[in-house]
């Protein structure tokens, strides 16, 4: 070859050659430093409910009782938050490796006030918690909420939900179209089965009870996933790219997982408060309410309900 | 068709009539070019392992036990942020610390026919330390009964790490897993023991224990039929 080819070919061929080169640097620093990555879409929100210092997860698996606020609120908005229409209050003992769920009608009329599902859309999370945690009695530490977006996505990725119709559910409202047996339910599904009141005679009571079959539901399918205390760290690798945490760190949700995936299904309870009639479509608490919360309260089972 | 011909020019700039490239002038452009190309190789190179692997060495691939061999076996990364590996630090301190549980809770014992000393406790953290000093202490660890009387023979499996980063991937989380057995000479013949072990990390002063899942099997001479303990915080 001669010196004026030679030239010719690294003036064609070094530039190129280079920029190549760099563009292999750059997606090393892309792959090794990992700053492209964007954050998922938020699944749900959990926070840690003041007083902090109250929380029994900052050190060690809690032994005592637990009481959780898991809320499904309606906004269609993924970034925001609606009506608290799912408002579920969970009691664990990890002594008795039990479980309660109280389910909350959304509208149920709480503190003389209108119905409770605003206070999620008006004063947030916090409020709605404080609220929710005096109406049961019970001091909750940890509360989460997800909407419409969030919901469907996370049954998605993990490859939807199994759960047992237990009867006709078809509902153009909600979408559900479900004849009874076993199904296994995608996202839109899952939200299907959770919001859909006009299948029922007994309307708001027994979507709020599906709801919560819905969750002790997960918690089985997830048992069945999420093995031994890899999975659990698997399991949080990807959680954790949806979760918008307040005051809460990774720690807390390893543990609160560890305390809720060692709660046998079969071990939950799921009870819809009782309620009455109220002025317009509100719901009144109804009679025997009282003792069921004390049933719940002392030791997060309903032993008597 | 012809081709046409052209004369080299001079560089802009450069004076009329000044020499066209040589010979020794496109050699030093051909060094500049491969100069210039073999530094981005190399850069992009050291970009990715050393940021990749956080501090660029590999873990150690050593026996952590002065008594069995207890390696590590693989370490698998669950990120909950920006794509992160666990270094070579944290992985071997992780090691180190599995390695003295080992050691300390579990072959001293045997070997010396005495309760683990205080200082297994000091591998896991406060939030651990009553389990581990009362109901599950039976489970995580030896308690030198029954005497050793012939061979004692410990063995490991290899130790697979999964590590949790958050969305800063900093690892904030990370559980060892591995299995244990053990046939120990005793009176009466030999007792085979079996431990199913995941003791999980989180960085406090280094690493520390903060949760486990151990299953414990006994069987074979001085114990009737097998029995079975698990302990999980």
């Amino acid at each position: 070859m001669t010196e004026r080819r030679r030239t010719v070919l690294l003036t064609l061929v070094g530039p190129p050659l280079c920029g190549v080169l760099l563009a292999c640097m750059v997606m090393a620093a892309w792959v090794g430093l990992g700053l492209p990555v964007a954050k998922g879409e938020t699944w749900f929100t959990v926070q840690k409910v003041p007083p902090l210092a109250g929380a029994s997860f900052t050190s060690g698996q809690p032994g005592g009782v637990q009481f959780f606020l898991v809320v499904g609120n309606d906004s269609r908005d993924p970034n925001g938050v609606g009506l608290g229409d799912a408002i579920h209050v969970i009691g664990v003992n990890p002594q008795a490796k039990a479980a309660s769920i109280i389910d909350i009608p959304r509208d149920t009329a709480v503190g003389g006030g209108g119905k409770v599902n605003s206070v999620l859309a008006q004063g947030g999370l916090g409020q709605f918690t404080q609220t929710i945690s005096n109406f049961v009695g019970v001091p909750i530490k940890f509360s989460m909420t997800t909407n419409f977006a969030g919901f469907t996505d996370m049954m998605d990725e993990f490859g939807g939900i199994d759960v047992n119709v237990q009867q006709p559910m078809h509902d153009e409202n909600s979408g559900a179209d479900f004849d009874p047996g076993p199904q296994k339910l995608n996202g839109p599904g899952a939200l299907a089965f959770s919001r859909d009141r006009h299948s029922f005679a007994e309307g708001d009571i027994k979507r709020t009870e599906n709801q919560g079959y819905l969750i002790i539901t997960a918690l089985q399918n997830l048992q069945q996933r999420a093995v031994g205390a890899g999975g659990v760290l698997n399991l949080l690798g990807n959680v954790g790219r949806h979760v918008q945490m307040e005051n809460v760190s990774f720690q807390d949700l390893y543990r609160l997982g560890r305390l809720v995936l060692t709660i046998d299904p079969a071990n939950i309870k799921n009870v819809v408060i009782p309620t009455g009639g109220g002025s317009g479509t509100n719901l009144t608490p109804g009679a025997g309410i009282d003792s069921l919360f004390a049933d719940f309260r002392d030791d997060g089972i309903l032993q008597s309900h | 068709m012809s081709t046409p011909t052209r004369t080299p020019r001079a560089p802009a700039g450069a004076a009329s009539g000044s020499k066209p490239p040589g010979p020794g002038r496109s050699r030093t452009m051909q060094l500049v070019v491969v100069a210039v190309a073999a530094g981005l190789l190399v850069m992009a190179a050291v970009i990715f392992f050393f940021v990749r692997s956080d501090g660029g060495s590999s873990p150690s691939k050593k026996s952590v036990s002065a008594n069995v061999k207890l390696t590590l076996g693989g370490i698998q990364n669950a990120n909950a942020g920006a794509p992160a590996t666990l270094g070579a630090d944290a992985a071997n301190q992780i090691m180190a610390a599995v390695g003295q549980y080992v050691d300390k809770g579990l072959i001293a014992p045997v070997k010396t026919g005495k309760p683990p000393t205080g200082d297994v406790a000091s591998l896991f953290d406060a939030g651990t330390q009553a389990a581990i000093q009362g109901p599950d202490k039976g489970v995580l660890f030896e308690n030198g009964q029954p005497k050793l009387t012939g061979d004692f023979k410990p063995a490991a499996e290899p130790v697979v790490i999964t590590a949790l980063s958050d969305g800063n991937g900093q690892f904030v989380l990370a559980t060892a897993a591995f299995t244990y057995r053990a046939d120990e000479g005793v009176e009466g013949g030999t007792l085979n023991t079996a431990r199913t072990i995941a003791l999980t990390f989180t960085p406090d002063n280094g690493w520390k224990i903060t949760g486990y899942d151990v299953t414990l099997t006994r069987q074979g001479a001085q114990v009737e039929g097998s029995t079975t303990g698990t302990a999980k915080k």
